[in-house]
């Protein structure tokens, strides 16, 4: 693990720190880059701007079980309609 | 040769999420929702005749499913007494003046700020129906369903590193296209 990095890389790290799957060098050489890359300090806080989007929205998803029930409900309809 | 084309086979895949987070603030019952989508879907199979193409597939949808709440609250308003308006207390035993208590309900906060979430969630939705379907696909399953992404991996067998530039790509687009549409 170096401790050096580039923009992708940090990109790469902001992406996965989202997700909280990072190590602590990670963290660590992505905030050495921030001091020194302002680009990269926006894409975090822009990142980190989206990730608290996701959170507030309590985005909803259907159930996969209702999905299922729904895909072949129509699977069913399909099969019956002539082409 | 119309511009837009039905694709009933990705439907269940490519809307129902979107359809749900824009009927749930409207019904407020998930069964409800379930059963509205479940329907407008098979509505969209027997009336595809009528799809001219002039509309997207997801707005041609839409459309249904609006017609669809209506008449839902048709249903459940013809079910009560036509003259009838019933005020309950949350509790029958307490009486009282309903209206000056009912005015600063508590309950009435949350239940906008509920609603402007769930407006949210109908806007990431419909910016994640503009991504790539496979993106969008691995987005959803990451992000607001939390799967592992070893498990990701294995089921669009990819690497980790692959999935974390279809995230990186998927993240940024969503991010552009809420700043456009929501912020």
């Amino acid at each position: 693990m170096k401790l050096f990095i580039n923009c992708k890389e940090a990109r790469q790290i902001c992406d996965r720190g989202q997700y909280e799957e990072i190590s602590f060098m990670e963290k660590l050489s992505v905030k050495l880059h921030r001091s020194i890359c302002s680009r990269c300090v926006k894409y975090s806080e822009r990142n980190a701007k989206l990730t608290h989007l996701l959170k507030d929205s309590k985005c909803k998803h259907m159930t996969p079980e209702c999905k299922k029930r729904i895909r072949e409900e129509l699977e069913r309809e399909l099969a019956k309609t002539p082409e | 040769m119309a511009d837009h084309q039905l694709d009933p086979q990705k439907w269940v895949d490519k809307y129902s999420d979107y359809l749900y987070n824009y009927t749930i603030v409207k019904v407020n019952d998930k069964e409800v929702a379930e059963d509205i989508i479940s329907e407008t879907f098979l509505a969209g199979l027997k009336s595809m005749k009528n799809f001219k193409g002039e509309a997207s597939e997801r707005t041609w949808l839409i459309s249904i499913l609006k017609r669809k709440i209506i008449d839902y609250y048709r249903k459940i308003n013809s079910k009560k007494g036509k003259a009838e308006v019933r005020m309950n207390y949350a509790d029958d035993e307490e009486g009282g003046d309903w209206l000056e208590e009912r005015v600063a309900d508590p309950f009435d906060r949350t239940a906008e700020d509920e609603l402007e979430n769930t407006e949210l969630g109908v806007a990431i939705y419909a910016c994640l129906g503009k991504l790539p379907e496979k993106q969008a696909a691995i987005f959803r399953k990451k992000t607001i369903e939390g799967q592992d992404t070893e498990t990701i991996c294995k089921e669009f067998d990819i690497t980790p590193s692959n999935l974390w530039v279809i995230i990186h790509r998927a993240r940024t687009a969503l991010a552009s296209c809420l700043e456009e549409n929501w912020l």
